[in-house]
């Protein structure tokens, strides 16, 4: 139990240091194209145990967002689109629940259900994420094309790298 | 207490999800700029939407009155821009001390009649004679050039349009002033041909294309269109230039003559030289 806490809390801090030191810069982009950000720091949320109760999951989605966006001088846009997708959790987990249920104790992690059910949900989840926090950063659907573009381009790049974590700190059995 | 407790429980996730969101949006609102400026704008916008549909309403009846009085006005105000005078000073010691007289004056018109999908098109204009309307002045607008006057009557003129295929029309590429004809060679409606611009001028798509003001048609400056694609025909000294239009002839509404006090003076001149 104890260790649970200890090691999302763990968790929590090396991953809004990860998006603030490191994919914040990492913002592709050129002239005119400026349409790709790498988000991962959700993985957060994606990875609390099944056990967490609701309101608590939306809650630690308020808490990084707001974390993460104290970086990014911009008080409550990330927040936002994380407690979002914070509380669109619980729904998506139990659209996808395989036929013997969750095991309560664990995570929704790729060691225990496989790397194809982990990128259908992180899949959903983020794109959830992105579109709503493209939304409130645009703040207005005059450009919906533009915030669609910016979906799907930082959607491509954040899957790549938020796959690649799963690979690097959370290896399989 | 239990109950409220259970109530927690069972919509827990729901309820921290609304307090949250809302905390979260007060904070965009208020710590980010853009946002918040959108926010303020908006709720304007839905109490000024009604103010402005009943304004709209006012304004459709006095709106012929305004933009004719408008359109006078701008033609006054252009006879005032510098490309319209004739400097007057021959040395120049400094800026201010240059005097100048009018030379252009410009007559504002409505296009009555207009073509751009035949070969040889023509404009017709509610300004004649009576008006100050001479034969062969410039006519343009807010957009650019529309053509030159070649007939006149006592209350309606004649305008042969740029996308005409008689017309020949003097410009210059802004940026080194090289000049050349500009003709239409009767497809396109948005595009003429500028030719006559020697090898060795350097030319880049988009280059701006303005009138070159060396006659009485049209003062210097008044846009033309920008470069599209440029080529050298085989052996030939001079490049063949197509100009986007800057003037989309089809929806061209008010237009203005240019009336050149100057042009007796000049005609008398040049034609003297041209007789040796």
């Amino acid at each position: 139990m104890n260790n649970t806490i200890l090691s999302n809390a763990w968790r929590l801090i090396f991953l809004v240091l990860l998006q603030v030191l490191i994919f914040q810069r990492l913002s592709f982009g050129w002239e005119n194209f400026n349409y790709i950000n790498v988000i991962i720091f959700p993985i957060f949320i994606l990875l609390l145990p099944f056990r967490t109760p609701n309101f608590l999951v939306v809650f630690l989605g308020f808490l990084i967002g707001i974390s993460v966006d104290l970086f990014y001088d911009s008080p409550g846009v990330h927040a936002s689109a994380s407690v979002f997708m914070a509380w669109i959790r619980p729904a998506v987990l139990g659209l996808m629940e395989p036929r013997g249920g969750y095991d309560k104790n664990q995570s929704p992690a790729k060691k225990h259900l496989g790397i194809n059910w982990f990128f259908t949900y992180s899949s959903v989840m983020i794109l959830a994420y992105l579109f709503f926090y493209f939304s409130v950063q645009a703040f207005t659907f005059v450009y919906i094309v533009d915030i669609f573009l910016r979906t799907v381009f930082s959607f491509l790049m954040s899957m790549i790298f938020i796959l690649a974590y799963q690979y690097l700190f959370d290896p399989g059995e | 207490m239990r109950n409220l407790i259970y109530l927690f429980v069972q919509f827990g996730g729901l309820i921290t999800f609304v307090v949250l969101e809302i905390l979260c949006m007060y904070l965009v609102i208020n710590f980010n700029k853009k946002q918040n400026s959108i926010f303020v704008n908006s709720s304007n916008t839905i109490s000024g939407l009604l103010y402005e549909r009943a304004d709209q309403l006012a304004e459709f009846w006095d709106m012929s009155s305004v933009s004719d009085s408008l359109a006078e006005e701008n033609a006054r105000l252009r006879a005032e821009l510098r490309n319209a005078r004739f400097v007057e000073t021959i040395l120049q010691d400094s800026a201010r001390n240059e005097k100048t007289s009018q030379r252009y004056t410009f007559i504002s018109a409505d296009i009555i009649n207009n073509s751009v999908n035949k070969h040889s098109n023509n404009i017709t204009i509610n300004r004649g004679a009576n008006h100050g309307v001479k034969i062969r002045a410039g006519v343009f607008d807010d957009r650019g050039i529309v053509g030159i006057i070649r007939n006149v009557g006592s209350r309606f003129s004649s305008v042969m349009s740029i996308l005409h295929k008689e017309s020949r029309i003097t410009a210059a590429i802004r940026r080194n002033n090289y000049f050349g004809s500009l003709t239409w060679n009767g497809s396109n409606p948005r595009m003429v041909t500028l030719s006559d611009i020697p090898k060795h001028a350097q030319l880049i798509k988009g280059d701006t294309i303005q009138t070159s003001g060396y006659s009485t048609i049209f003062p210097a400056g008044i846009m033309v269109g920008v470069i599209d694609t440029f080529w050298l025909e085989p052996g030939s000294n001079f490049y063949t230039i197509d100009v986007l239009l800057s003037n989309d002839l089809s929806k061209s509404k008010y237009v203005y003559i240019v009336n050149d006090l100057m042009r007796e003076e000049i005609n008398t001149i040049e034609e003297e030289v041209s007789d040796e």
